[in-house]
């Protein structure tokens, strides 16, 4: 019963809380403890404004984004959104396998061995076409946030000061600090995200008609994506941050579900991170590879074979072989990668966002289901507040201010 | 040669020579043409309004830009007509279908071909070569390629191979389209169906007639079948369905919200709603689940002569006509006739001296593995559904169950990588019709006879089948 009434809208969010998102939350809390929590209202806001807008552009163009872009922009303009989403989900895989990584490492298993055989599973599941029975598997074992909620619960923090921390904004310009909100806006809204909604929305055939179901499928989502990152930033901020112990490896990070799990928090963290990187796996860099062939018309689907579609299998081959390449390197700083492929995502996702909400407003594409004011609104300032962060990051990186 | 990225954003000059603006679009009228006319040309600052100027006002067009017989207060636009197509609006960058090859492309760039002061399209350019191009790189990649030894291919599709699906559907457009898809194997056409953006399938599935429209559709992957169902208008739909094999029907609408089949299954025609409403009683995973009650099924006093008679009369499908199953006055089976047989049997023979007795059936409730099971141990086209009162339900043919037996065991890649060089070649060899071409099954096989066909199946099942014996 469950699963019927999984729409796209949660489908997305699942894959979303991936092993970078629990990474860059669990670092949020660890590092800043509730410093950070109050922007969790903003960026649910801008979370569900954006999901909309992608599912209502494919509800009513019936085209995937990919599509679209390259309809209405044209060639050179499709060529540097598609190298910005490579770009991004590029790193993206790159967290997966660093996730599979250190999730091994906490059950004791080598990467060298780890890494590889995840590779494997990920082509198997793929290629083969299994992905489909498999999906219900790695869905249902997405139960496994709950542990954050609980942990967090056991945890006892100081829910006063927690929910005054929630809705009092706070800044700073440190360069930790703003690396860490870049981070946690990339993680929560990805650029990856809003094609794969789109594409899901448009597969399922959902129609104007049903659109008010999808609209409350995407609310559901996004709500619950971003109250178990609320509970990871709680329950990380409740234990790791108040013993200031700096997280270096996942093993630290794990230290969140202690409360709840005792001396099985590390292994908890470890099956929740496989899970995570696994599924996301299975998901993103064979997206990716769709949505660029598609853009560029060139032949893609794992029903062809490599010789008819070479630039799919290649492009896809890469993304996998290359990001297990980076994590295999001897000490790799895999809780540093998760983090930075992160930020990567919030640094280009104002480049996504700028042609979704050029779409989303043309007149002649949408006919009445142009955007709303306070959609515009709550959407151009995301994209603004994402390029403004992104300079303030570089120029912090540049001149150390107040640090 | 011209091409379309070549002019767009050219100067537009009038009979004075003032360069006063900017080609933005030129517009093709949709019709029979094999290499259509430019009619007209959309100057950037009429882009908004969509005023077209008409083509018999221009000069002289080159690739540095088009040139105007008259003076640029002169000119006169006009609206876009209802069968006029944008070609950088509706066509550049977009998808469209190539018939000879029998895929979906995405046109980089239109070739055009000039003959005076008329410029004709006469190509897409979906190859790597217009991609280059559009990003301002062929010359550079080209000359690489070239210095290898491995020129880049020019990967252009001759436009009366081309077919433009989507936006706005006219008669004429849609009846262009049935022209254009009409030599394609159904088969084929549900392989294209899948790559097509919604309002391109809808097009599609609207141009062609609700037979073909059927058949497209019963080749297709369930997940699409149900989009197409409830993305065509309902009428249409019904249509659809009504036409489609009844098991086909009845699989598709128990996919669909239960509201949206009752108002499917209400526009159908009367006594094939019923049937599918029937089938769709059953659970779907069983034999009861994946029969047809289309089958032939004889009393068993008829004669040869009779049965000939009526199986001229009755004009059977061609996947029920391969067993003739006889059952006697409760619509019990107690026999099945081989084509064979009444063949060779002389004319006043009765049917009942020369039908088989021994019969291999599945009860309704036999699994799918089962009945997959029986089909392949004992080589059967089909196998009779047969209810705990010996009454002749319905029968499962293998080409039902093999579609769905592929979906399930993920083998997709069978049809993916399809010869399609056989399936041309076919085309081409059978002319006009590509069902020609295609190989019937071995028609004469009994129940338990030879094998039915090339493939050699190997998959081990233990069916539970109720006494089958050989044939004496």
């Amino acid at each position: 019963m469950f699963f019927a009434i999984m729409g796209p809208g949660i489908i997305t969010q699942s894959v979303d809380n991936d092993a970078g998102g629990i990474t860059t939350y669990s670092l949020a809390g660890a590092n800043f403890g509730y410093a950070l929590l109050w922007t969790m209202i903003p960026v649910t806001i801008a979370l569900y404004v954006v999901q909309e807008m992608a599912s209502r552009l494919g509800v009513v163009t019936g085209k995937g984004l990919a599509d679209l872009i390259r309809e209405r922009f044209g060639v050179r303009t499709t060529v540097l959104v598609m190298l910005v989403l490579i770009v991004a989900d590029f790193g993206n895989t790159l967290a997966e396998f660093s996730g599979l990584a250190a999730g091994g490492e906490l059950f004791g298993i080598t990467k060298y061995l780890f890494v590889p055989i995840g590779a494997i599973t990920v082509w198997l599941l793929v290629v083969r076409g299994t992905y489909r029975s498999t999906e219900r598997i790695f869905l249902g074992a997405s139960a496994f946030y709950v542990c954050y909620v609980i942990s967090g619960v056991l945890a006892r923090p100081d829910w006063g000061v927690v929910l005054r921390a929630s809705v009092v904004p706070s800044f700073s310009f440190k360069a930790d600090y703003l690396l860490m909100f870049v981070g946690v806006i990339g993680t929560t809204i990805a650029p990856w995200m809003q094609f794969y909604l789109q594409s899901t929305v448009v597969e399922k055939g959902i129609g104007a008609k049903d659109y008010g179901y999808t609209r409350a499928d995407v609310l559901i989502g996004t709500l619950v994506t971003d109250v178990v990152a609320w509970f990871i930033i709680v329950a990380c901020g409740a234990t790791i941050f108040v013993h200031h112990i700096r997280v270096e490896t996942a093993k630290d990070a794990a230290l969140a579900l202690v409360p709840l799990a005792g001396r099985y928090a590390a292994a908890l963290f470890g099956i929740g991170l496989i899970n995570a990187s696994l599924f996301s796996a299975s998901v993103l860099p064979l997206a990716t590879s769709h949505y660029v062939c598609e853009a560029l018309g060139f032949e893609a689907g794992v029903d062809r074979t490599a010789r008819q579609a070479p630039v799919f299998y290649g492009l896809y081959v890469v993304l996998i072989a290359g990001a297990c390449a980076v994590v295999l390197l001897p000490n790799a700083p895999l809780l540093r990668i998760l983090f930075l492929s992160q930020v990567a995502n919030g640094v280009l996702l104002p480049f996504i966002l700028i042609f979704m909400l050029l779409l989303v407003n043309q007149k002649r594409l949408m006919g009445g289901y142009t955007n709303s004011a306070p959609f515009n609104i709550v959407a151009w300032v995301t994209t603004i507040a994402m390029i403004v962060l992104t300079l303030a990051l570089v120029v912090t990186q540049i001149v150390p201010f107040g640090g | 040669m011209l091409y379309l990225s070549q002019l767009i954003s050219r100067p537009v000059q009038d009979a004075t020579g003032d360069a006063f603006d900017r080609i933005a679009d030129l517009v093709i009228y949709h019709g029979t043409e094999k290499f259509p006319k430019i009619t007209g040309i959309l100057l950037s600052g009429d882009r908004s309004r969509v005023a077209i100027i008409p083509w018999d006002a221009v000069a002289a067009v080159s690739a540095s830009g088009i040139r105007l017989r008259v003076e640029r207060r002169h000119l006169t636009t006009r609206p876009l007509q209802p069968d006029e197509v944008l070609l950088r609006d509706n066509i550049f960058d977009c998808q469209v279908v190539d018939t000879d090859d029998l895929k979906v492309v995405r046109v980089n760039d239109i070739e055009l071909r000039q003959v005076g002061t008329e410029l004709r399209v006469v190509g897409a350019d979906v190859g790597t070569r217009s991609l280059l191009r559009r990003l301002g790189l062929e010359p550079f990649v080209a000359g690489v390629f070239e210095r290898l030894g491995r020129p880049l291919p020019q990967g252009v599709i001759p436009w009366n191979l081309v077919a433009v699906l989507g936006g706005t559907m006219t008669p004429l457009k849609l009846s262009i389209a049935r022209a254009k898809l009409k030599d394609i194997h159904p088969a084929d056409l549900a392989d294209l169906l899948e790559e097509l953006d919604r309002d391109e399938r809808v097009e599609m599935m609207t141009a062609l007639g609700d037979e073909t429209a059927a058949e497209v559709l019963e080749e297709a992957q369930p997940a699409v079948q149900t989009t197409v169902i409830q993305e065509l208008p309902t009428e249409r739909a019904a249509d659809v369905l009504e036409e489609m094999a009844p098991e086909e029907a009845a699989d598709v609408l128990g996919e669909l919200p239960e509201h949206r089949a009752d108002e499917l299954i209400s526009l159908m025609e009367e006594g094939k709603a019923e049937e599918v409403s029937r089938l769709l009683e059953y659970p779907p995973e069983t034999a009861a689940g994946k029969m047809t009650t289309e089958f032939i099924a004889l009393p068993e006093t008829m004669t040869i002569e009779q049965v000939l008679a009526r199986l001229r009369g009755t004009h059977p499908d061609d996947q029920t006509i391969y067993y003739l199953y006889v059952v006697d006055a409760q619509e019990r089976l107690v026999g099945v006739l081989s084509i064979r047989s009444l063949i060779i049997s002389p004319p006043q023979t009765p049917i009942s001296q020369v039908m088989r007795t021994d019969l291999v059936y599945v009860e309704p409730d036999a699994s799918v593995d089962d009945v997959a099971g029986a089909l392949v141990k004992y080589d059967l086209l089909a196998v009779p559904v047969v209810e705990s009162g010996g009454r002749l339900a319905g029968i499962v043919t293998v080409d039902h169950l093999l579609d769905r037996l592929l979906e399930t065991y993920g083998s997709r890649k069978l049809g993916g990588g399809v010869d399609l060089l056989r399936r041309k070649a076919s085309r081409d060899a059978a002319g006009t019709s590509p069902l020609a071409a295609a190989a019937p099954p071995q028609a004469d096989n009994g129940p338990q006879g030879g094998s039915p066909g090339r493939d050699a199946h190997t998959r081990a099942a233990g069916p539970e089948v109720d006494t089958p014996h050989r044939p004496t």
